[in-house]
């Protein structure tokens, strides 16, 4: 059947026409209705929270961001967040007040103990370092495909399919071994850059004397978290021994011992010192960084995964939030890759860290097992409150043992003591 | 009744002239405190030699130059250099008595002439900055950062070292005489009394002889201080005294070193405001900062570590 005409003179178009009857009309009505309920469910419970496009123009956004490490030969990062800024002001009309604050300020905000009612929550925050995970994240999952960050990057913000940070790069930890060119520890000198190494060739060099600090946060972490280990008596102790018998008795200050050739490796070695050690080498000399190595037979590198966290519940200031979280976690990766020899987060990026880290292939491929076979998630305030203090408590009494000041039964006595005072709540 | 008003009246103007008197002379002081350590007013008596004072070295230096003296020159006051002022002043037709006093110090400073400075022209708009040089020995007015005018000073001998920071001036006085010549300026310095002023020993500028101020010509004091406020900042660069980098570095901690480490946290992008040689609040927490970003501990040993890491070790 064909239906009515439109137009003067004729039609251009003909098309058919459902003839209306009562029945049909009900019909009509109710299913636009159960379509119309179930579009405001979807857009309810689905993932698409914040629409595509906001008019942002009367957003301000708080942002917190953290001071970087200025380094003689390497690109001013606070810059480079400025000038971020200034072009998502430019292109938004949003408005943003950025403070440069303290990790410690960073920190009390995420574990929830930052005095709320005297300043201002911000909408954006870079997590740290060492980063946790927080009640007040928001799932950014919606704005953001995990799918272009490297799994390991994407994995460490996820929990129950929401991603809860935008990843910005991969801040590995490890040991700092020196080596002479062409000596015992020296690494692979470029070529065959790109090809699969053979079985056993990017075997980890093994300093003799290690200086190591017992006070750094990331000294029983680095052992017992990147293993799974628990945070128990036997496995803090068997640790202990471990480091007394590879690495050395304790030097109360491992840089001068470093500095005058006392210890050819250091321990705990993180992005930030490393770029220091590396521009301070000789030419003809050099350092590489391999992972910790521990009793626990996991030759991995302990890593964070830092990000920009969204803090504000949905609209316009959200999308805005999260849209400049993207764009500095971006170019903090970037930055970190060039200048601290990290693993940005973006796959697309990944370029960067190979042609610009400065380290080698074996140096790089040795990070990038690692991360490859990282199983690294963000930990809660609580655990992360808790690992801290743990910590804290058991610094002296690993200092004194690996001094050789206590006997290891000592050693167990105060473990157990330290354990039993930092329990979980 | 009208009588009374009258009295009552007077009595008041009276208190209130008192009170105004009083105010202008605090306002004024004609002695200040902050600089009697490194600036005696008192006279150099020869009846209690030997004496050692800051001022027997430019008193020394004075009068090896007019041909009065020819001992060491150093700052004891003994009987060699109380027979060369009495000598000096017999020459000038004063009491020879060897006390040292204003009028001695006067007529030791004659014939020195102010060397003519550079017509810088009207002072422009703009935020006024001091800096002083103690390796050139010169004070320069920065206007929004650019040089406007410099003078030539006398600083810190190398026993007192004119402390290297940014201070900002506290406070400012007027017709002070003696050793401060005709203006002094205080600065915040938090181990010691430190400013800059003018001398009634001219001979010394374009020397190390103060015991840690800024000495200036009279002249260009007089002009330094109608240009500058309290609160003008005041950086002060140039030779360091031997520092103790293995000194405990705690909240509260003030010194020369904390000065350099101040330095160093700027220098590696963790600034804590002016280099003011306190270990306060802010720096505190942008050495926490830094230490947590080289993945450090906290307390001594952290400092330490930074100390090596901003290279100030053997500075």
């Amino acid at each position: 059947m064909a239906g009515r005409l439109h137009g003067k003179g004729g039609s251009r178009w003909a098309y058919p026409l459902p003839r209306r009857t009562k029945g049909s009309t009900r019909r009509f009505t109710c299913s636009l209705m159960v379509l119309t309920i179930a579009a405001l469910l979807a857009s309810c419970l689905g993932r698409p929270e914040v629409p595509d496009t906001y008019d942002l123009r009367n957003v301000r956004l708080v942002v917190w961001d953290a001071l970087q490490v200025k380094f003689p030969d390497s690109a001013d990062y606070s810059e480079e967040v400025s000038r971020v800024i200034q072009e998502f002001c430019r292109e938004t009309g949003a408005t943003v007040d950025l403070r440069y604050a303290e990790r410690r300020e960073i920190l009390d905000l995420l574990t929830g103990t930052y005095p709320k009612d005297t300043t201002e929550v911000p909408h954006l925050v870079f997590s740290g370092e060492y980063p946790v995970l927080s009640d007040r994240l928001e799932d950014v999952s919606h704005a953001v495909d995990p799918d272009i960050f490297l799994d390991a990057a994407a994995n460490y913000w996820t929990r129950d399919g929401k991603l809860l940070g935008i990843p910005a790069f991969i801040h590995w930890t490890g040991t700092a071994v020196k080596y002479q060119a062409g000596g015992e520890h020296a690494p692979e000198n470029g070529e065959g850059e790109g090809r699969d190494l053979e079985e056993g060739e990017a075997q980890v060099p093994r300093p003799s004397r290690t200086a190591y600090w017992t006070d750094s946060p990331l000294f029983l972490r680095c052992a017992l978290d990147v293993s799974g280990m628990e945070w128990g008596a036997e496995t803090v102790l068997q640790y202990a021994e471990w480091v007394r018998e590879n690495y050395g008795s304790f030097h109360d200050d491992p840089l001068s011992a470093w500095e005058h050739g006392l210890a050819d490796a250091l321990y705990p070695v993180n992005p930030y010192l490393y770029k220091w050690l590396e521009a301070r080498e000789e030419e003809g000399s050099g350092i590489t960084i391999v992972p910790p190595g521990t009793h626990f037979d996991d030759d991995r590198f302990y890593y964070t995964v830092p990000a920009y966290l969204v803090l504000c519940e949905g609209g316009a200031e959200k999308a805005a939030a999260v849209e400049l979280g993207r764009r500095l976690a971006k170019s903090l990766g970037r930055w970190a890759a060039r200048t601290l020899a990290c693993v940005p987060a973006l796959v697309d990026d990944m370029s960067i860290f190979n042609l610009e880290s400065g380290f080698d292939y074996a140096e790089r491929k040795r990070i990038w097992d690692s991360v490859v076979t990282g199983e690294a998630k963000a930990p809660e305030a609580a655990e992360y409150l808790q690992v801290v203090s743990l910590a804290g408590a058991l610094e002296a009494p690993l200092r004194e043992f690996l001094s050789g000041r206590i006997s290891r039964q000592d050693l167990e006595g105060l473990i157990h003591e330290a354990l039993s005072r930092n329990t979980r709540p | 009744m009208r009588v009374r008003r009258r009295i009552l009246a007077a009595v008041a103007i009276g208190v209130l002239v008192l009170v105004s008197i009083a105010a202008s002379g605090a306002a004024s002081p004609q002695n200040p405190d902050f600089v009697q350590r490194d600036e005696p007013t008192e006279p150099l008596i020869p009846s209690r030699v030997p004496v050692r004072r800051n001022d027997v070295y430019d008193l020394k230096v004075r009068l090896a130059e007019l041909g009065f003296y020819s001992g060491p020159i150093d700052d004891v006051y003994d009987e060699a250099a109380v027979n060369a002022v009495k000598a000096f002043q017999k020459s000038y037709w004063l009491t020879p008595d060897g006390v040292v006093e204003s009028t001695t110090w006067r007529a030791l400073g004659h014939g020195i002439v102010r060397p003519a400075t550079v017509d810088a022209g009207p002072v422009p708009d703009g935020i006024i900055e001091i800096e002083v040089d103690t390796i050139t020995l010169t004070l320069t007015v920065l206007v929004d950062g650019k040089p406007w005018k410099t003078y030539p000073i006398a600083g810190g001998k190398w026993t007192d070292l004119t402390p290297v920071g940014e201070w900002k001036i506290v406070d400012k006085g007027y017709k002070v005489g003696g050793p401060f010549g005709s203006r002094w300026m205080a600065l915040n310095v938090p181990w010691g009394n430190y400013g800059i002023h003018g001398t009634d020993r001219p001979w010394s500028i374009g020397s190390y002889a103060s015991a840690g101020c800024v000495r200036m010509f009279n002249e260009d004091i007089e002009e330094l201080y109608d240009l500058v406020d309290i609160g003008t900042r005041v950086r002060i660069k140039g030779y360091l005294p031997p520092l103790d980098w293995d000194r405990p570095f705690t909240y509260g901690t003030e010194g020369q070193e904390v000065v350099l480490l101040q330095e160093g946290l700027r220098r590696f992008g963790f600034d804590a405001g002016p280099c003011d040689g306190i270990l306060g609040e802010k720096t505190e927490a942008m050495l926490d900062d830094m230490a947590s970003v080289f993945g450090f501990g906290k307390g001594r040993a952290a400092v330490r570590d930074l100390i090596t890491i901003m290279g100030l070790r053997g500075r």
